[in-house]
């Protein structure tokens, strides 16, 4: 059988519930959201894309990326504690592997949390009686997020590996979403690995991410998310292990 | 006191106050982006800024205030040190030290935000500022708010060890806090994170045909304080019985 | 003699302490070595060199004929079994599920998580958690894990942490037929001799982070001072006559005498008119020549 990290992770989400998280927070925006749509019908008079903003706004510049923050904590509090990075460490798996595994996880659950988004976007929609249904480029929105997204997740990995305690690097992602959403508003999007969700997702309105915008949006998430794991990696195997 | 500033010897090097920083500056920004919206010298500036700053601490001091919560109960998470501390401690003053603590941590946050809100005014030459009253009410109304989140997210922070479940319960009250001004007063009530703005006396009135905010003040809501201690207590006995019952 | 694991002026500095110095280690392939010292030695740091957890700061490791560096630690670790510090674990899973995830790092079949778990003696944990394990059974599934996939080499970091003592046994006893049964090379830690005595025939004694003295155990026996300890019917004069001294409990210590030399003794105290009430052979115990290598006089 061959060796892997991947799977190493995946045993360790059993009997933690933390997925019930990335539907619950969708779905408080998406209650909320739907709320704020309903009281506001006299300005709000696009149907489907209005309602779209309202569901995803905040929560693409700040509770997705506070979000994804947590998991990267919760991924790597598993090793922080006692003497886990021992054993991981010491296991015939390198360092970029042990990464890799855990952004894959990171992003798996980055993905739940999109899918929620979308399929509680359409349950809202149909449930206060919007005609139709949206079109697929809502679909290709969420799908860019979920690409894009690999990007916060690696920086956040990143942050949960230098700073051990939970509820700081969560922190560190809000103000990353916050600074995204700025670089965005001031067209500088591109500078900041935060922005890439806000980008796709189109959640403000300033126009989706084009076919001629796709080369430099997906050049963007690759560097930053190799520019983040590669930093990882050295800090994780050039740095002697601690254990707490 | 000597249990507090043990708490406080616990978060040395913990990074505590870099995040208080962070967050502050990240609230401040917003408030002078909306200040400058108005324009330098603008007549209501002050009372914008006083009407602005509570909508952004329901998302980002609620969001501080449950950082700093799970951070205090979770050092002796992450030490496995309940059962020496209960040996030497007693349950009350071990838990009313921790909440101490982070009260006084969002003290200073809250008091930061206000000395930023001031000089952020008198930067952008807003007439009239308003007199100490105004500010001592802000102050304290909005740590009030801290309170009741400090109280709840610290309740569950101390119930699961995986600081998941509570940093989670911040962000979903952040993101409630974000909506509750929306929401119908009653509704508002019910939202922990929605006293930011409940027990702020700047009130906005948006004239329809100028589409011109016009601020008024509303005397402060004793009653709303009332709510809120309440709930806030109530979270506090079943964390305190929660955790006294539990075999460490 | 082949080594298995070898070290050349191995040695890790945090700032201006050095914690390990100048290490040379020598770990006979197929033995157990006790890796002995008093807390704070250096032994924990120097398994963790070993397997790359740590960076030396000057001096190298060879690990199964194989220099310990970033490169070559996902090789040499797939041939070594490891339980450094605790027990690494994750609470919130069982103790299969635990070992899942090291079969899974290590690609084993699934096999081997039962093997491991009867050697351990945890097979019937079930669906426990490990958060609600006792500090022993933490340790076993510690040590199934450093078992799991047959290693040739098995680093343990004081094993016998939090067993009971028919735990300890049955540990020891597992430790001592590795070599036999699996032609597995053990370095085991202890701070106490008399159980590294028992468990393995080669030790190294460790001191301030330097090598006091490394050898087969027997040669650390032989080294043992022997004397001879005797009471008479004038023991102030006897001592004069032997210049020799005597010890708090009064006792006349002699230097060790061969046969002749010690009968020669006894007729010339008779000579004399003193008479030999007692007369034992002493020899020191392994525990003072470790307080004396090791320099602490404190008690371990």
């Amino acid at each position: 059988m061959h060796a892997s990290a991947l799977r190493a992770e995946l045993v360790k989400l059993h009997r933690a519930p933390i997925w019930v998280a990335f539907i619950v927070v969708p779905l408080v925006a998406a209650a909320i959201g739907t709320f704020n749509y309903q009281n506001n019908l006299e300005i709000l008079k696009l149907g489907w894309f209005d309602l779209w903003t309202q569901h995803t706004l905040f929560e693409s510049m700040f509770f997705l990326q506070a979000l994804v923050g947590a998991s990267c904590s919760w991924l790597m509090r598993l090793e922080h504690r006692g003497a886990n990075w021992n054993q991981l460490m010491a296991s015939p798996v390198s360092a970029a592997r042990v990464l890799a595994a855990k952004l894959a996880v990171g992003w798996l659950m980055l993905g739940v949390a999109l899918a929620a988004t979308g399929a509680l976007f359409i349950a809202c929609g149909k449930l206060i009686g919007l005609s139709g249904l949206p079109g697929p480029e809502y679909a290709q929105w969420l799908a860019l997020a979920w690409v894009g997204g690999v990007a916060s997740v690696a920086c956040q990995l990143f942050v949960s590996l230098v700073i051990r305690n939970f509820a700081a690097p969560v922190g560190v992602a809000v103000i990353g979403g916050i600074t995204g959403f700025f670089a965005y508003a001031y067209d500088s999007g591109y500078l900041c690995p935060y922005a890439l969700i806000v980008m796709a997702l189109n959640s403000n309105g300033h126009g989706a991410i084009g076919a001629g915008q796709m080369v430099p949006f997906l050049a963007t998430t690759a560097a930053f998310t190799l520019l983040a794991l590669g930093a990882a990696v050295l800090v994780l195997s050039r740095r002697d292990i601690r254990t707490s | 006191m000597r249990t507090l500033a043990l708490e406080f010897a616990k978060l040395h090097r913990k990074r505590v106050w870099l995040i208080v920083l962070a967050m502050v500056a990240a609230t401040l920004a917003w408030v002078y982006v909306g200040a400058r919206q108005g324009g330098a010298g603008s007549p209501d500036g002050w009372q914008s800024m006083l009407y602005a700053a509570p909508l952004m601490n329901s998302v980002f001091l609620s969001l501080l205030a449950a950082v700093v919560a799970s951070r205090v109960a979770d050092v002796d998470h992450e030490a496995d040190a309940w059962k020496e501390l209960l040996c030497l401690q007693r349950t009350a003053p071990l838990l009313a030290g921790k909440l101490a603590c982070a009260v006084l941590i969002m003290a200073c946050a809250t008091a930061l935000e206000t000395a930023g809100i001031i000089a952020i005014g008198l930067a952008m030459d807003f007439p009239t500022m308003p007199g100490t009253p105004t500010w001592a009410v802000f102050f304290f109304s909005q740590l009030a708010s801290c309170l009741g989140i400090v109280v709840i997210v610290g309740s569950i922070a101390l119930r699961w060890e995986n600081q998941f479940v509570s940093i989670a319960t911040g962000l979903a009250l952040s993101l409630a806090g974000l909506f509750s001004s929306f929401l119908p007063a009653v509704l508002q009530r019910l939202v922990p994170s929605g006293y930011f703005t409940l027990l702020s006396c700047t009130r906005i009135d948006w004239v329809a045909s100028t589409s011109a905010p016009v601020f008024y003040e509303v005397p402060f809501s004793w009653g709303d304080l009332v709510l809120l201690a309440a709930i806030s207590a109530t979270f506090l006995s079943w964390s305190y019985m929660s955790f006294s019952r539990r075999e460490h | 003699m082949e080594a298995c694991v070898a070290t050349r002026g191995l040695s890790k500095a945090y700032g201006k302490s050095e914690v390990v110095s100048g290490l040379n280690l020598c770990v006979p392939a197929g033995s157990v070595y006790g890796f002995l010292g008093p807390n704070g030695a250096g032994k924990t740091t120097t398994m963790k060199m070993l397997v790359g957890l740590v960076r030396p700061s000057n001096g190298s490791a060879t690990v199964l004929g194989k220099q310990v560096t970033p490169r070559n630690r996902v090789l040499i670790n797939a041939r070594v079994g490891s339980l450094i510090e605790s027990p690494s674990c994750y609470p919130h899973l069982t103790a299969r599920e635990n070992l899942e995830i090291v079969r899974s790092l290590r690609g084993l079949s699934k096999s081997a998580i039962d093997e491991a778990l009867a050697t351990v003696r945890l097979e019937r944990t079930g669906t426990k958690l490990v958060r609600a394990f006792s500090l022993g059974m933490k340790q076993r599934l510690g040590l199934a894990a450093a078992l799991m996939g047959k290693p040739d080499l098995l680093l343990l970091d004081e094993p016998t942490n939090g067993l009971d003592p028919a735990g300890i046994q049955e540990i020891r006893e597992l430790i001592r037929e590795l070599p036999v049964e699996r032609g597995c090379a053990v370095l085991v830690s202890s701070h106490l001799l008399s159980e590294i005595d028992q468990m393995s025939e080669y030790v190294g004694i460790i001191s301030h982070g330097k090598m006091a003295w490394q050898g087969p155990i027997r040669e650390l026996h032989a080294q043992a001072r022997r004397w001879l300890a005797l009471r008479t019917t004038d023991d102030t004069r006897a001592a004069q006559l032997l210049e020799a001294a005597i010890d708090a409990d009064g006792w006349v210590q002699v230097g060790a005498l061969g046969d002749d030399d010690a009968a020669r003794m006894s007729l010339m105290l008779m000579r004399e008119g003193i008479g030999i009430i007692r007369l034992e052979e002493r020899r020191e115990e392994l525990e003072d020549i470790f307080l004396k290598l090791t320099g602490t006089g404190v008690s371990l």
